[in-house]
């Protein structure tokens, strides 16, 4: 059983490189060969194929999206950086190295309606849009199951599906790498790799399939193509990286404009605007589009429903942030090194652009507990919510105190940690 | 395979699919009972990073305070937890098992069934994925309940329902 479970995820993995492979060759100067050697392809399929499960109109979506990437392809393609495949392969063998069967409760809501893509392709956007399936939770972006039924190639079975998810856990780790390969100190010393690692409730998400740690990883790989454009242009991984954090989950898009902020902060103003511009606006689109699908049908997102800041509230919120962040069994003293990093004076376009993507991630955390519906701050306060939200801010973090550490001390060395190319 | 330890909030197969994801320990659901001694290791931790980041002093240090802080964490994920590795092929194999009792009474997509009862607890993700979508059934159905706080349940009819777990009395 276990068997037919890897073939056919590893199977549909696969595919959807050689899809993503094309479809960069098409929209980029990169060659489909050179593609291929990309470990994060499959996601620039992810995200075509996203949009057509929204039907028409995201196929229109998709064709602007076509356009407007190849449109603004960069004048060159973007030198490959050595994928740390030793350190990936290590990391993807601890994580599979488990029975193929979710232990925890979000991993069977969503894996059930990674079902339905058995029934055919789009079937899970059909039913969310279909308040009388009364799917839960109602009203959310659909690509996380979707994905997983693709990967899985259709197969309805428990363990492929849980491979599915898992193999999509290291795509969007494997995203943050290959973004940040070229940006790294050359000597980051396994120290500070395994000191960033040794955060215990990121080895829970990562033996997951929890959306949250994804959506952190993607949202650093989408900040790590932003600053790597060259000739101030986005590749179209970035593009597909901002299509599929929205289609992940409505916090997506909160990493998009976070990333997109953090970017801009650091290389906008040297004329890198139209490298944040393209996805972001598309991100923004592919977004809208849903919450008009959902408005149409009648479904209705109660939990991403932002109003007015609840301001009574602060204090509780700065109390659970706290106690959260500090728990030594969770995070060690991740949390408390993490603000010690925050608050130094980073050198080079790497370390303030992680800066200011945990700043953003940060706000937004607080944004969606003070201005969502009464029943997030419920879950916060029942202890069932905060840490999930850290864990989509955690790689962000873990960026800027790998960074810390692996940056010499500031008298004994000049700056260590690259700059960016020029826009 | 080494024993659960019953003292530990995560220690029951039933814990973990409930909490799991929400901490390492349980403590954020028992709310924070060890708040002020982790509270004492994160302004140390804060205090000695500060220094050493504004330091000349070599930043590895602040990689072993890292990895030292990581050790009781690390202690509950790889034995205590009920996900631990040495348990978690008994953890997987309960978790099927009682799964395969609910598709049984209630296959999917093929079979009418209707959830009439689910209790906010250990079933009812178990539940969502058996029957992802629920649509209004017309016509004969199966009335299906899922009760209980525990897995390793069976599913019986009781008069004109189906119960997964313990029925109603």
């Amino acid at each position: 059983m276990w068997g037919a479970a890897a073939v056919r995820a590893l199977a549909g993995l696969v595919l959807l490189h050689a899809l993503g492979a094309v479809l960069i060759a098409l929209a980029s100067r990169t060659s489909w060969r050179a593609a291929l050697a990309r470990p994060s392809s499959a996601l620039v399929a992810l995200a075509a194929l996203y949009l057509v499960s929204l039907g028409a109109p995201g196929v229109g979506v998709l064709v602007v999206a076509a356009v407007a990437t190849r449109w603004r392809r960069p004048r060159t393609d973007l030198v490959p950086a050595r994928f740390p495949w030793p350190a990936f392969v290590a990391l993807a063998a601890l994580v599979l190295a488990r029975p193929w069967v979710p232990t925890q409760w979000d991993e069977y809501v969503w894996l059930g309606k990674a079902r339905l893509e058995s029934l055919g392709f789009g079937a899970g956007v059909r039913a969310a849009l279909d308040a009388s399936q009364q799917l839960i939770p109602r009203g959310y972006p659909t690509l996380w199951p979707s994905a997983v039924g693709w990967v899985s190639l259709g197969h309805d079975a428990l363990s492929t599906h849980t491979l599915a998810a898992s193999l999509l856990v290291l795509l969007a780790l494997a995203a943050a790498l290959d973004a940040w390969a070229p940006l790294l100190p050359d000597r980051l010393g396994w120290p500070a790799i395994a000191a960033v690692l040794a955060v215990p409730l990121a080895w829970v998400h990562m033996r997951s399939t929890y959306v949250d740690l994804p959506l952190g990883l993607l949202g650093v790989a989408l900040l790590g193509q932003l600053l790597r454009g060259t000739d101030a242009r986005p590749p179209v991984e970035a593009t597909a990286l901002a299509l599929v954090l929205v289609g992940f989950k409505d916090e997506g898009l909160a990493h998009v404009l976070a990333a997109s902020a953090a970017a801009w902060l650091v290389v906008g103003r040297r004329g890198g605007a139209w490298r944040l511009v393209v996805p972001t606006v598309l991100a923004l689109v592919a977004t809208g589009l849903w919450r008009w699908l959902e408005r149409r049908a009648g479904v209705d997102n109660v939990d991403h429903a932002l109003s007015a800041p609840y301001w009574p509230w602060v204090p509780t919120l700065a109390q659970l942030l706290w106690r959260h962040a500090s728990e030594l069994f969770s995070w060690g003293v991740f949390w408390a090194v993490a603000l010690a990093v925050l608050l130094g004076r980073p050198d080079g376009d790497g370390p303030r652009a992680l800066r200011w993507l945990l700043l953003a991630d940060l706000t937004f955390i607080a944004v969606e507990l003070l201005c969502g519906p009464e029943r997030v701050r419920v879950f916060a306060e029942n202890g069932t919510l905060v840490n999930r939200l850290l864990m989509q801010a955690w790689p962000a973090a873990a960026g800027a105190v790998l960074f810390a550490l692996a940056t010499a001390p500031r008298s004994s060395s000049p700056r260590s940690a690259p700059a960016m190319p020029a826009a | 395979m080494a024993a659960p330890d019953d003292t530990f909030a995560l220690a029951r197969a039933e814990s973990i699919l409930l909490d799991g994801a929400n901490s390492v320990s349980g403590q954020s659901r028992q709310g924070f009972p060890s708040a002020g001694l982790s509270s004492g290791f994160a302004v140390g931790a804060f205090l000695v990073a500060v220094l050493l980041l504004r330091s000349r002093r070599p930043r590895w240090w602040l990689a072993v305070v890292l990895l030292a802080a990581a050790a009781p964490g690390a202690v509950c994920v790889l034995a205590l937890r009920g996900d631990a590795p040495v348990r978690r092929g008994m953890l997987a194999a309960r978790l099927e098992a009682t799964l395969q009792n609910i598709e049984a009474v209630a296959p999917w997509p093929g079979a009418a069934v209707e959830v009439v009862h689910e209790d906010d607890d250990v079933l009812f993700p178990l539940g969502r994925y058996a029957l992802p979508t629920r649509p209004k059934v017309t016509g004969p159905a199966t009335q299906l309940e899922l009760r209980g706080s525990a897995l390793d349940v069976s599913c019986a009819v009781v008069g004109e329902r189906t119960v997964c777990g313990v029925p109603p009395p």
